[in-house]
Formats: structure tokens, sequence, C-alpha cells
């Protein structure tokens, strides 16, 4: 009559507080914290108030950025770019980490391989690759004239097609491998139960699995999209003008017009967007589900 | 609610007992070493792509000059930085590329690593009204020979250029002979690419296209260019380094580009079938400044003085068709590149010289539209 595991038990949290003492064990992570304030929180708290101090100084900086008409596009640039990189990274994951849950040992160190060998390579060197392949002369557009499918070449970068591409393949293994995590612990007898009670195979699939592999779905779904809103190079790159994205207007500010207030601002504005969203799907998925456990 | 059930065959894949003393050691032992292994790694990431890291000017008569990298600084170094390290028994560092944020940082840090740095005009101004640069010493740089657009209070120029229209002859339809050419969209279809800063002839090569007199160009009406621009906008691609801009003409990736002729003089010497057209080229130059606070910055003056005399600024010339800057130089070039110089008198008189000073006060006004325009 065990059960293994039953969710409605408060789970045993590792307690850094027990009554009302910090727990000897908890200064273990000093080290740890200490290096997360020097080299993260105090370059990133001087920037933040850079925003505010740089000539003409005050909110000014913050003022420009929502009443420009270009930044708030370039915000909105970024935030859709990174909406529709992370659903397709969903679409294209979700079967990729099902496939590597199948019990076959060689099918899953393929996948895994294929996964992971790109994610080892230089991202300045995928990014280039893209563009050999989808440039105007690229490999794609050859291959298609030559085999008389079109005449004119198709613009696939320089524009928000090459950035997605190039962004999707980039970041997919961060979307399959926190599906992965949470899918080989979903107990396949679940869905076959569903099934044997007279359920329709979409019917089991949406009601048994997906609810099971959500906690995957959501960690992917925040990895994605927190790593593309803050995306440079392949947008630098494989973008034109119309696609920038706020990276590069920060990079713009702060290397060429040396306006470091506003280059400041925007990156305070990027960073409070990705908390935002990170709370918010907390709120949405208790965060210590992500583990799988 | 729900209850994952498990039979009593499965089997579980977490083992729960507490990890024994032999496991920990032996896990700790593999971490560390492959942090040891990473170590280096990240190390060499964490350098990043510029080659300039190490220590910052220590006034021991070590000269870091840094310029924009690639064909360009190799000739560079090879013309004026090597053989005047080599007379004066100094040594001169390589660095690069030019990058305006860091010259702010090591200024306000008060950390100068970069002594001598090859800049855009617009900078060697707007740099020194924001207190980032030393005044040329202009009792040792010899103001006399150099043609005077290019001599200001902090900063000199070192070689000028144009940007060029450029485009593969081997093109059916062939290419534009001048800028209302290179616009209209009707007799010349295809990819455009225009270097990525309003500080590129961008603005006055659309107002000549529009038909406005060059004598009649400055100040700049940036109304009418943009409109001009907004014709073509969707056939832009636009290139952010010199080596994008050759690496777009060799690949094919754009059908006309207004370009900078040394890069492009470049391609053409290696093989690649590109061609340029002077017709209305517009003349600039890049500068060399001093970062104030420079420990070097006597050296770096003696630097300077030697790269603008006319041996040095000649054998540059000859490597990079990229014009000498100082008059006695232009008679001392030999070779097919003569033709390629924009300062030479043929070159000259079809050019238009973009406004340096006009541009220092410009730049900042019409940035906020630049932008807007871009992303719209």
């Amino acid at each position: 009559m065990a059960v293994a595991t039953d969710q409605t038990i408060p789970r045993r949290r590792v307690m850094l507080v027990v009554g009302g003492r910090l727990r000897g064990s908890a200064w273990l992570l000093a080290p740890a914290l200490l290096f997360v304030a020097f080299a993260f929180a105090y370059p990133v708290a001087t920037i933040l108030a850079r925003s505010f101090s740089e000539a003409p100084g005050g909110l000014s900086h913050y003022q420009q950025i929502f009443q420009e008409p270009a930044y708030v596009k370039v915000l909105m640039n970024t935030l859709r770019l990174s909406a529709i990189v992370t659903i397709v990274c969903l679409a294209l994951g979700f079967p990729f980490a099902y496939a590597m849950t199948i019990d076959r040992l060689w099918l899953r160190r393929l996948l895994l391989l294929a996964l992971l060998l790109p994610l080892w390579t230089s991202l300045l060197v995928r990014t280039y690759a893209w563009l050999v392949l989808l440039d105007r002369k690229g490999i794609v557009n050859e291959a298609l004239t030559s085999l008389g499918l079109i005449d004119q070449p198709l613009e696939l970068v320089h524009n928000g097609i090459g950035v997605t591409i190039g962004m999707v393949q980039i970041l997919l293994p961060f979307m399959v491998l926190p599906l992965y995590a949470v899918m080989r612990n979903i107990d396949g007898r679940l869905v076959a139960a569903a099934r044997s009670l007279g359920a329709p195979p979409v019917r089991a699939f949406t009601s048994v699995y997906v609810p099971l592999a959500l906690p995957g779905i959501a960690a992917g779904c925040i990895l994605v999209f927190i790593i593309s809103i803050g995306y440079y190079i392949t947008p630098a790159l494989l973008g034109g003008a119309k696609d920038t994205v706020i990276a590069q207007l920060i990079a713009n500010q702060i290397q060429s017009l040396l306006n470091w207030g506003l280059g400041a601002a925007l990156s305070a504005v990027l960073l409070v967007v990705t908390l935002g969203l990170f709370l918010v799907f907390t709120r949405i998925v208790r965060v210590e589900r992500i583990g799988g456990v | 609610m729900q209850r994952r059930i498990s039979p009593p065959s499965a089997p579980s894949l977490h083992t729960e007992r507490a990890l024994t003393r032999a496991e920990i050691l032996r896990r700790g032992a593999a971490g560390a070493g492959l942090l040891l292994g990473l170590g280096p790694v990240l190390a060499a990431c964490g350098s990043g792509s510029a080659s300039s890291g190490g220590s910052g000017s220590s006034g021991d008569g070590t000269i870091t000059f840094t310029s924009w990298g690639g064909t360009t600084q190799d000739a560079q170094q090879a013309a004026w930085t090597a053989p005047f390290a080599t007379t004066n028994d100094l040594t001169v560092r390589q660095a690069g590329p030019t990058d305006y944020g860091r010259i702010k940082a090591m200024v306000q840090a008060k950390r100068i690593e970069w002594d001598v740095v090859d800049v855009e005009g617009d900078f060697a101004r707007r740099g020194g009204s924001q207190g980032l640069l030393e005044p040329i010493d202009y009792s040792v740089v010899p103001k006399a020979d150099i043609f005077k657009e290019f001599v200001s209070q902090y900063g000199v120029g070192d070689f000028a250029y144009s940007f060029v229209i450029a485009f593969d002859p081997k093109r059916k339809g062939g290419g534009p002979a001048d800028w209302a050419e290179f616009f209209d969209k009707q007799r010349f279809p295809g990819k455009r690419s225009f270097y990525k800063y309003p500080y590129s002839g961008i603005f006055e090569a659309a107002l000549l296209a529009d038909g406005v007199d060059p004598a009649q160009l400055y100040p700049l009406d940036f109304d009418r260019a943009f409109k001009k621009l907004d014709t073509i906008k969707d056939d832009i691609v636009w290139w952010e380094t010199g080596a994008q801009s050759q690496q777009y003409m060799t690949d094919g990736s754009v059908d006309f580009i207004s370009a900078w002729n040394g890069r492009m003089y470049d391609l053409m010497t290696k093989g690649a079938s590109v061609t340029i057209e002077w017709n209305q080229n517009l003349q600039t130059a890049d500068y060399l400044v001093v970062p104030e606070g420079s420990k070097n910055a006597a050296n770096a003056m003696k630097l300077i003085a030697y790269a603008l005399s006319p041996e040095p600024q000649a054998k540059f010339a000859e490597a990079t068709a990229f014009a000498p800057v100082n008059e006695k130089a232009l008679a001392l070039v030999k070779g097919e590149v003569v033709k390629h110089l924009s300062t030479n008198p043929e070159n000259r008189q079809k050019g238009i010289v973009i406004d340096d000073d006009f541009w220092a006060t410009a730049r900042d006004q019409v940035q906020p539209k630049w932008d807007a325009w871009l992303v719209a």
C-alpha cells in the first residue's frame, strides 16, 4: 500500500531557517552568494544607477524610451520575436523530447547527440553558417533554383524569417532538455490506463500526458523566452533593420553613441520585463515542480 | 488530484539512499576535474573578441595603437607602427577594434589602455568636445603639409578615403554611374547596401540622387533625404564592418554597395569581380586621436607625426588605396593604385567632401530620427 510520492503531502523542503535561526548548512551558500554579489549584483546595480544619474538625469531616459515610437517598436519586436521563437521551439521540441523517451537506447543517444553537438559549437559559427545556407546565393537558394522549383531567390535572411530560423535552431536544446527531464518521469502506464478506461487516444494524451508534462513545458518556455529577449548576435547578423531587438539598441547606445544613460535605462527595462515574466510564470506553475520530482 | 501509481515491479528511477562518502569524493573529484578543464576555455571566451586585453599603457615605451582591424590595420602596422618601433627603439602593440564606448570608459576610469586610436571624423570632434581626447601637439605633428580639412584640434587625419559605388562588372545590366542611378529601382533592380550609420554619406547620397546641387548640399535637408531613402528602403541590406562590406560583395548577397574605396580595392587585388565608380564619391578621412590622460602621450604624438610623414603615407597608400593626407606624399605613390586614391586630382574633382564640422553637431540631432527611421 506504499505510495512512492504523494503530492498531497507537503513536500519536505531543505529548511534554511529552523526555529527562527539560520541553520548551519546555510552558510555553505556563502561563497556562491559572494561570487554572485560581486560578479553580477554589483555591476548590474551600477548600470541601473547610471540610468538615473547620467545627464540629464532623473527619469528623463525612461521618458525617452516610452515616448519615442522607435524604442517602443523595438521592444515590441523583441517580445514578438521571442514569443514566436518559443512557440516554434515548443512545436518542434515536444515531439523531439517525446521521441527521446522511447525505450530504445540507441535512439535516445542519437537524438541527444544531434541536440548537443550544435550546442557545443560556437554561437557565432552557427549564426554565420545560417547565413551561408539561407543567403541569396546560399546553398538553399542554389539548390532550389537548380531543381527548377524557383526562379527568383527566396529572401530568407536579413528579415524575420532568418532570425527565427537561426534562433529556433540555437535555442531548441533549452526547450528539449527540460521537457525530456520531466517526460522521462511520466509513467507510461497512466496513458495506457486511461485508454483502458475508454478514452480515445487524443483524449488520453491531452488529459493525462500533457498535464503531467506541463512543468516541463513551462520550464522550457520560460527558459527559451528569457534567453530570446536578451539575444544579440543572431538578430544582428540574420535580421534586417526592421527586426532590431533591444539588445542591439543597447549595444549601439553604449558602444557607439556613448549615451550610457539611455543604454542603462534600456537595460533596466529589459531586466524588469524579464523578472516580471519570470514571476508571472512562477505563479502559474509552482517552481518546485520543474525538477519533475 | 493525481497520484502516481507505481506497480511493484516498476524499476524506480530514483533510488533513495544517502550518498556514501566514497561517492561524494568521486563526484567531487570529477567536478573539480571538469572545472579545471573548463577554466582555460572560459578564460579564452572571457577575453572576448578584442585582442586588446592586458595591462594599460604604462609609460614605459610601449605604445598601444588601435584601429579597425582587418586588412587596413595590417597595412597600418606594416607601413607605420612597425618601422616607427624599430627606428625609435620602442614597442608598439596592436589592439582593436576601435570602440568609442571603451574610450569613454577608459577616460572615466582613468585607466588608459589605448594611446593612439584611429577613429572616424565626427568622433574626432565629438570626443574632443566631450573631454575624452588630448589636443594634438602640432609642434611635433607637421600641420603645414596636411590637407586643411583634415586638421582639427583633437584629431588629425591619417588617411583619406571615399564612400564609392561598387558592383560586379559582370552582372547583367551593368551598374549605376551616379547616386541618382543607385536609387533608381526601375533601371537597377536589386539589393543595395549602405554603412549602417548616419555619418556614412548616406544622406549626402540621397540628396544628390534627389537632384540637389553639390554646392548647396550643406546644411543637409534631412527630411528630404529620408523621403528619398524611403523609395529604396526595402531593398537595403546594412553593413556594419569593413569586412562585412567585402563579404557581401564576394558572396553576391547584394547587387550594389556604398563602401569604403580601400576595402573594395582590396577585393579587386585579390581577384574578386568588383568595380568602383568614382563619380560623386563622398570624401572623408579617418583621424588619429589620443585619449585624454594617456601616459604615453609624448610618444603617441611622435608616432602620429611619423605616420603622417611622406614615405609612410605613400607606403600605406600603395598597400591599401587609402589616400595620403600629406600633400607631399601624393607624388611618392607609385603604380596602379594612384588611380584609386581619393585625394588624387581626378577623384577629388569628381568627389564631394563630407563636411565634418557640420556633422560634429548634426549627428546628435539626427540620431533619434535615424533610429526611428531604421526600425519603422
